[in-house]
């Protein structure tokens, strides 16, 4: 995956293509002058630290697992914007997440955290947010930034998003996939009672969704692809028919779990 | 341009006055409209063209119409960037983004314990709902938590998101002055050394203090 050098973030850590391929070249340079040889070496050196400096600062660690949905919410928007990134898996399995040194990236002990250069951060809509603003030219702009009116009606669907619609679809996968991941059986009256919390805010989404293609307007944003990680895993369970009932969330639904970039992370959300 | 914007919904309404310090911080002159909610006004089908999930507030601004209060609270600090308090929101791209952090904290960790105990110790006894001690018992050690990493916070910056009081340490005020001076469960935040100097701080700004006392006037 390439990446892209044209934030002036980056400016300062840049070297020119051909000063570099320059310094490539100099490993049989032998049997120059002693000072000619130093400087060159001295340079071969500024230069290694320099591109290792920058391979390091260029892929931002995103520190998770490609199973959680909070991850996986993060890992969207880096696919949607083509950006070269490294999962360091976090083991959550043994805890991990609940100790040093990963709480010194999140003090609460949840995934996931990143890392960009000079960057770390916590809170997938945080960093999502963050990663929308900071690469905005690159592929679409996911937060319609250059026009408040527009940016103003995405953080509204995104806040939807966070407040209405994450409570009742995170209770049911609760009991619908993680419970029966610990032995225990789902618990039928949190689901019928999260259900249909779900429901009403799918009808407001219903009638919505039969004005504009996407949560915000004509154009998927962030307030669409937040609701993603969930829905990968709810659509799976025998619920997804209030997906699936309603014709315009069942279009969107259709959309947004098309795209190259879904497709790319739902992939490593198998739990079998 | 010059017409105030509106804000619906009754100062008491913690979402509401979230959005009420906002602006108050801001500088921006607005005007509250009420909702009778004891009466369902906020069901009804006009209510529900401005805020689909019958909940307020609902905000208008020129010819835009907005909900959700937090959303509304960045657009406020995008709009009126120059006004008031010019750092609510940061001015750097890095200094907006710990300040979406800690907002994003406070929605997601902090809201959802701090929202049930406002619920249940101070609007279930005016409602004269009967109190569940087993949902009181179960958010109360969840807000413990989340403060324990405040507490760990507040001891390396003055406020959330860095030396600087922001959105972020804006958006905790409404649910924290319940448990505060409503509650009986204000030791949380004072038995809290860096806690309770943070929560003096923020509550004693005048654009909170100002909040509070429309909350008071009938």
């Amino acid at each position: 995956m390439s990446v892209n050098l044209k934030f002036s973030y980056w400016k300062y850590v840049i070297i020119p293509r051909g000063r570099r391929e320059e310094g490539g070249e100099e490993k049989g340079g032998r049997g120059r002058m002693r000072k000619g040889r130093n400087r060159v070496e001295e340079k071969k050196k500024e230069e290694e630290g320099e591109l290792k400096s920058i391979k390091l600062a260029m892929a931002i660690k995103v520190h998770g697992i490609s199973l959680s949905t909070c991850t996986a919410r993060v890992l969207l928007c880096l696919h949607e914007k083509g950006l070269d990134y490294e999962l360091v898996h976090v083991d959550v399995a043994s805890g991990a997440h609940k100790k040093q040194p990963y709480l010194s990236l999140n003090p609460f002990g949840l995934v996931p955290a990143i890392d960009d250069g000079n960057v770390r951060l916590f809170e997938s809509r945080a960093i999502n947010r963050y990663l929308a603003r900071k690469h905005e030219d690159i592929g679409i702009d996911l937060l319609r930034s250059k026009t408040l009116t527009e940016s103003a009606i995405v953080e509204t669907w995104m806040e939807v998003e966070a407040h209405q619609f994450n409570g009742p679809i995170y209770a049911i996968n609760h009991q619908m996939i993680i419970s029966p991941l610990y032995g225990l059986d789902p618990d039928e009256k949190i689901i019928k009672s999260e259900l249909e919390k779900l429901e009403k805010v799918l009808d407001v989404y219903e009638e919505r969704l039969s004005k504009s293609a996407y949560l915000a307007g004509e154009n998927y944003t962030l307030a669409d692809l937040n609701h993603i990680p969930f829905l990968v895993y709810f659509m799976r369970t025998p619920h997804a028919s209030v997906v699936t009932a309603r014709p315009h969330v069942s279009v969107w639904w259709n959309n947004i779990s098309t795209r190259k970039a879904t497709i790319e992370v739902a992939a490593g959300m198998k739990l079998h | 341009m010059t017409s105030p914007v509106k804000v619906y919904g009754p100062p008491m309404s913690t979402a509401v006055s979230r959005v009420l310090a906002c602006l108050i911080e801001k500088d921006v002159d607005f005007q509250v409209i009420p909702v009778n909610m004891s009466k369902g006004e906020h069901k009804k089908p006009e209510f529900l063209k401005m805020q689909p999930f019958g909940q307020v507030p609902a905000f208008q601004d020129d010819k835009i119409s907005l909900f959700e209060s937090r959303a509304i609270c960045r657009y406020i600090c995008e709009k009126y960037a120059d006004k008031g308090n010019r750092g609510l929101y940061g001015t750097s791209p890095l200094a907006k983004a710990s300040i979406d952090q800690w907002l994003e904290a406070e929605a997601q960790s902090f809201n959802p314990p701090s929202s049930a105990l406002v619920f249940q110790l101070a609007f279930a006894p005016r409602m004269k709902l009967k109190q569940d001690p087993g949902v009181i018992k179960q958010n109360e050690e969840k807000l413990a938590k989340v403060l324990d990493v405040y507490e760990e916070r507040l001891g390396d910056s003055q406020f959330l998101a860095g030396d600087e009081f922001s959105l972020a340490d804006l958006s905790h005020l409404p649910n924290s002055n319940y448990l505060l001076s409503v509650t009986d469960r204000g030791a949380l935040f004072t038995s809290r050394k860096n806690v309770g100097r943070w929560w003096d701080e923020i509550s004693s700004r005048d654009s909170w203090k100002k909040v509070v006392e429309m909350q008071k006037s009938p």
